[in-house]
């Protein structure tokens, strides 16, 4: 008997087929809302059906807002593999650092509230980073909104960070984000003199999201419901960790043999609460995100123009660094778009303002390569 | 003839070598046996975690000898190894190092560079997309080229007698290639071995 339960551990771990996640129910039905009578509804499809093959995403959704024709959303592909789910117009996915943009509103709302100023000091505003991030009395609320800190990027740029994810999601997903400071970030020179230059950093938001739930008493999660997702009615969209059972689930390439890998858990573990890329939504709740932001229903327009302004330095190309307060500058054929971009191991997502037409553009996929976005010059104008 | 030929080639001419020296002296030779049981982790070089969650692997080996000489040994090795890792997959490998031992009385201290194949069954669902451009699960084993450097330190018992016991520690960085995600060539594993060396006689 004892030989036979030897035999049977031993053949469970040479075949490794211990589930990795609680099996994903199939996606609820969205709501009955039919695109197909849209007068572009064929050219948009095909667009899309284009760009998730060439990306070679399971799954891929695309929203298009523009004045004089009906909001269009499309959606193709699977949002689930394991369970063969049709992805749908109205699932939730991972927005990633499109979160950005919102935790960027809420201090800009504090600002317009006049509980922050956009020169208050990093050593002032969160006293235990003053002796464990270099010249945290130069660092700003500005600098941390518009990348130019110098703070690292563990995300991006530390490969133990990575590996950690990979060897134990648990545990990563376990820590907070001031343990998350403490290992990554604390001790760590800056990549140059605060305000000097433009290096994207994740650690920016996370310790944004800590002034602003700081100021406000509030977990971040709180804040951006009571301020942004209930006051505009973007009931599929939150930020505090849930059963994420029904979000599209992430794939990644990751031996490079076009095999995709579900690394769901991973993207969970990495971002999930996270103030610099947690949001959970919709591309129609990101396109009435974006529609009220730019049309100045969220912020004064004073706080707006600070947002959108870009971020002008000498070490940039061209002097511009395409970069405001959480809100990237796009230059496209319809002139510059701001929005921002997200993207994981296994997600991409876009959200996009054109200014030059009022149009908004939301752009999902559940492969977290990168790919080609020129379809936005074809169907935006 | 790339590296890997060259070292596909060595554990031959190695055995053939062996075999010769075996012939000449009557005895016949023993051969040394090495098992570990080693603690891995899919990190960079750290000590960090491996006796707090450990996933647990074996491996069994021996030795061919360029030099033998009392106070040092140049080595070529042959092993075979599994691991568990309980969030990425199972690995069974097989991997050939060649390296240089250095005794100073029955202390002795040794590094290794070698290269094996390592066969994967891995955790992580994966799919492959088909010619009609669906996807349908593909298959959950994967064979890589693995890639490996250690360093150890180690005792040894009765080394003139014909019984002689080594007890060792080594730290191993092995890869896991090729692997291509965020342009990362490959994917770094440490593992922290624990073991000993004996002869066994035919």
């Amino acid at each position: 008997m004892k030989t036979t339960y030897v035999f049977a551990s031993l053949l469970a771990l040479l075949v490794g087929c211990e589930p990795l996640d609680v099996p994903q129910s199939p996606t609820e039905p969205c709501s009955p809302v039919s695109y197909a009578n849209h007068p572009r509804h064929q050219t948009y499809l095909t667009e899309l059906q284009q760009y998730r093959q060439k990306s070679n995403a399971p799954g891929s959704i695309l929203l298009i807002q523009k004045p004089g024709e009906p909001r269009w959303i499309g959606a193709v592909g699977k949002s689930n593999l394991e369970h063969q789910t049709d992805i749908q117009v109205c699932d939730q996915f991972r927005v990633g650092s499109i979160t950005k943009m919102f935790v960027a509103v809420a201090a800009l709302k504090l600002q317009e509230q006049g509980k922050l100023r956009f020169d208050d000091r990093l050593a002032t505003l969160l006293p235990g980073t003053a002796d464990r991030i270099p010249q945290a009395d130069q660092i700003t609320l500005r600098h941390l909104l518009s990348h130019t800190s110098g703070i690292v990027d563990p995300p991006n740029e530390s490969i133990a960070y990575q590996l950690s994810i990979v060897d134990d999601y648990q545990e990563r997903f376990s820590l907070t984000t001031g343990q998350l400071l403490t290992k990554y970030v604390y001790g760590k020179s800056l990549h140059f003199a605060p305000g000097s230059g433009w290096s994207y950093s994740n650690a920016n938001y996370w310790l944004l999201g800590q002034i602003i739930e700081q100021k406000t008493g509030q977990r971040l999660h709180d804040v951006l419901d009571d301020w942004i997702f209930r006051p505009l009615g973007m009931n599929d969209t939150y930020l505090e960790v849930r059963d994420d059972r029904n979000v599209v689930r992430g794939y990644a390439d990751l031996y490079g043999n076009g095999r995709l890998y579900d690394v769901s858990h991973w993207d969970r573990a990495d971002s999930d609460g996270e103030a610099d890329g947690g949001i959970i939504s919709t591309a129609a709740d990101l396109a009435t995100f974006a529609d009220a932001l730019f049309n100045g229903k969220l912020l004064t327009e004073s706080a707006l123009s600070e947002m959108i302004k870009p971020t002008l330095l000498p070490t940039c190309p061209n002097g511009d660094c395409e970069y405001g307060l959480g809100v990237e500058h796009w230059k496209t054929g319809l002139g510059t778009a701001y929005g921002h971009n997200g993207g994981s191991v296994g997600i991409e997502a876009n959200l996009l303002f054109f200014p030059k037409n009022k149009g908004i553009f939301v752009l999902y996929k559940n492969n977290g390569n990168g790919s080609d976005k020129s379809l936005m010059d074809r169907v935006m104008p | 003839m790339n590296i890997f030929s060259k070292l596909t080639l060595v554990p031959v001419l190695l055995a053939a070598q062996t075999g010769i020296a075996q012939d000449r002296s009557s005895p016949p030779a023993s051969r040394p046996l090495t098992v570990s049981v080693f603690s891995e982790s899919v990190s960079l070089p750290t000590f960090r975690g491996f006796l707090r969650k450990p996933n647990v692997g074996v491996r069994i080996g021996t030795e061919f000898y360029y030099r033998n000489r009392p106070g040092s040994q140049l080595i070529q090795t042959l092993n075979v190894g599994f691991y568990h890792h309980r969030n990425v997959h199972s690995g069974l490998y097989l991997n050939t190092e060649f390296g240089y031992r250095k005794f100073i009385g029955n202390l002795y201290a040794e590094g290794f560079i070698g290269v094996g194949g390592l066969g994967l069954s891995q955790q992580l669902r994966s799919y492959q997309r088909t010619e009609t451009g669906d996807y349908k699960p593909a298959s959950r084993f994967l064979v890589r080229v693995m890639p490996s450097v250690s360093a150890g330190v180690g005792y040894r018992f009765r080394p003139q007698s014909e019984t002689p016991v080594s007890v060792f520690a080594r730290y191993e960085l092995f890869g896991e290639t090729p692997f291509s995600n965020r342009g990362v060539p490959v994917l770094p594993h440490s593992a922290f071995h624990i073991g000993t060396r004996f002869l066994v006689h035919p």
